[in-house]
């Protein structure tokens, strides 16, 4: 059985409007997005700003509470939990943010906040052995152990995050959902952490559910990726498949945007045309439709599901009826 | 052909706890009429601030020009007056920048800015301003531009205030545009707009672009010819085809290895070690020789010349021949 299983995860914002607040709607921020993750594996899952991306990673850690769907992991439904039960479960499922200049309490000294979790779920009897690992943590990550009692802004912004995947690893989860860990991060730097990344994946067997939205990156660390756009995924693959061989017309228009890094490289780009249509009260029918140089009258009228093509290989487009 | 702008032995410094340290160090580099240059590294690499001195927008103190020269369209920039560069600037050069939800003014209408920017540089009617606008607005590609006149500049997305930040950089016709990072805060789709845009009214235009990165694919797409900087120095000029190809600086080189490549499955990608200096702890010698794996003892005595080594490409190291043969 898989880790992590999501099944038809939602997430809806009630809007209101005028004077008397009436309810306008709802902003469909997730729209049932299912997927699952093995154990050690990586699932990347790109999109453009306000895909709903981090609404799926925050969600299926409770950060925010899903509106509806189920989250299983590791046998057990997080989200159905209780508070106290739920406290429990994060031992297993931590996060890292973005900017690793406000993902850490500045006042406090690095030794502190990496010892957080290892006090909070009671992993380490005594000071000293909670000090211990606090050290073996920091060596792990290439931090020298003894400047665990400076503070966050002694650091740099690549040091930073090295030690927010310290904090991670602290409680010795079996999941981490790794929220655009690289994206504010220099070349020569982003390639440092995604090596550690890696690297630790295979020490640990840690599985992560990688966001971002630079391609090139999701496809380097992740096994399988998942495209959203507009709250639901529309094609998943595995990470070499869905570069070779894209299926959906949007994942299409995504390759096709990305710069090459190679001035002799003949450039097909496939332009996107048309507005991203609002979340609230969304068209029937394909949420891409009005963008899609493929669009037909069926796309306009109804909503394709994701239908596998080869195993492994999903797609939710009318085009591979 | 015309050099358009052209910077010598450019160094500015900022205060550091009352001292001056420069951050960039002997910048030199030109560029053509009509072409487009892009100026890449990380950052921390002085790209922004070369940028910014030569529109003279650093304010000094704690900024001050050390040393060297700025020629742009006949101009010598450093000796101008405020009154004089204000002409000069929106009027030959101008520059857009990363942040395009910074860099508008939230209370005015977008409207408003732009007609702004033409009655600064031109004596017309406030109207005959307005109708300008409306057409460099549809010049590039802002759908109902007359209805966007009005617009404050939270009611649009991303993509169209860097579309609006464009049309005001345009409208005096400048010869020269620098972009700092246009498109890093956009998503992918976006960008591919933008650098689109920004291209087609080059050539339409014939003016030079200054663009400035730290993507590498974005430079392989849009630039001409590239300027590799490193912790505030020029460590490589080339021409575009000609740096892909035979990048001859080990910073060069480990930047585009350690770039993930789409399609191709790498277990590990390649670091360059360590991370840029502080800049008031700049080593001896060359620069990169901390992170350098071809560094000799020599790099850690003296910094290098950039010297041309024929066909327009310079380069800032003792040891590239050890690079040029691993590419034969």
């Amino acid at each position: 059985m898989a880790l992590l299983e999501v099944n038809g995860l939602k997430k809806y914002y009630p809007m209101y409007a005028g004077m008397m607040k009436r309810l306008a709607g709802y902003y469909q921020a997730v729209d049932g997005v299912s997927f699952s993750i093995e154990a050690g594996e990586t699932f990347g899952l790109v999109g453009e700003s306000g895909c709903g991306k981090t609404t799926v990673g925050k969600s299926i850690l409770r950060l925010i509470e899903p509106t509806g769907g189920k989250i299983v992991l590791d046998g057990k439904d997080v989200s159905t939990m209780n508070d106290r039960e739920l406290r429990a479960a994060r031992k297993d499922m931590q996060i890292i943010f973005q900017d690793p200049y406000s993902s850490m309490d500045p006042m406090m000294r690095i030794e502190d906040i990496i010892a957080e979790p290892i006090r909070e779920h009671k992993l380490a009897a005594t000071k000293t052995e909670c000090h211990s690992m606090v050290e073996d943590l920091l060596n792990k990550v290439g931090i020298n152990s003894k400047e665990m009692s400076k503070y966050p802004h002694e650091f740099s912004g690549g040091q930073r995050q090295r030690i927010a995947i310290a904090r991670a690893l602290a409680a010795k989860p079996k999941l981490i959902v790794c929220d655009e860990p690289v994206s504010a991060l220099d070349v020569s730097v982003q390639a440092q952490i995604l090596n550690l990344m890696s690297d630790l994946q295979k020490e640990l067997g840690v599985s992560y559910l990688f966001i971002a939205h630079g391609m090139p990156v999701v496809q380097h660390i992740s096994h399988r990726v998942g495209v959203m756009y507009l709250g639901k995924l529309v094609e998943t693959a595995d990470s070499i498949e869905i570069f070779r061989n894209s299926l959906h017309p949007y994942t299409k228009a995504l390759m096709s945007a990305i710069p090459i890094p190679d001035p002799t490289v003949e450039k097909n780009r496939i332009l996107l045309k048309g507005e991203v249509p609002s979340l609230v009260n969304k068209p029937e029918g394909c949420l891409f439709a009005n963008r899609c140089p493929h669009c037909t009258e069926k796309c306009r009228k109804v909503q394709p599901d994701l239908k596998e093509m080869t195993p492994g290989h999903q797609v939710a487009c009318h085009l591979f009826d | 052909m015309n050099n358009i702008l052209e910077i010598k032995n450019l160094s500015v410094a900022f205060q550091f706890s009352g001292k001056p340290v420069p951050v960039t160090k002997d910048v030199t580099f030109s560029i053509a009429d009509g072409e487009v240059l892009g100026v890449v590294g990380e950052s921390g690499s002085g790209k922004s601030v070369t940028a910014k001195t030569v529109m003279r927008l650093l304010a000094s103190p704690p900024s001050s020009v050390l040393e060297g020269s700025i020629m742009l369209d006949g101009h010598d920039v450093l000796n101008l007056t405020e009154r004089q560069m204000q002409r000069i600037r929106g009027n030959s050069v101008a520059m857009i920048f990363q942040e395009p939800m910074t860099s508008l003014n939230p209370v005015f209408t977008c409207g408003d800015q732009l007609v702004e920017a033409i009655l600064l540089h031109q004596k017309i009617l406030h109207k005959k301003a307005w109708k300008q606008a409306v057409e460099m607005l549809d010049l590039v590609g802002i759908p109902m531009p007359e209805t966007r006149m009005k617009a404050y500049p939270h009611e649009l997305s991303g993509g169209m205030r860097q579309r609006v930040m464009i049309a005001m950089a345009l409208c005096c016709n400048p010869k020269l545009l620098i972009a700092d990072e246009p498109t890093t805060a956009l998503d992918p789709t976006i960008q591919a707009q933008i650098i689109d845009l920004i291209l087609k009214l080059q050539k339409e235009r014939g003016m030079a672009v200054l663009y400035i990165t730290h993507d590498l694919g974005v430079v392989a797409e849009t630039c001409q010819r590239v300027v590799v900087m490193y912790a505030g120095m020029v460590m490589e000029i080339a021409d575009v085809v000609d740096l892909f190809k035979h990048p001859l600086h080990p910073y060069t080189l480990g930047l585009m290895k350690a770039m993930p490549t789409m399609g191709e499955k790498r277990d590990r990608l390649y670091d360059i070690e360590g991370m840029v200096p502080h800049i008031t702890q700049m080593p001896q010698g060359c620069r990169f020789h901390t992170r350098c794996p071809y560094a000799q003892e020599d790099c850690r005595q003296t910094c290098p010349d950039l010297v041309d080594i024929g066909g327009g490409h310079c380069v800032r190291c003792f040891h590239y021949n050890e690079l040029k043969e691993a590419h034969e």
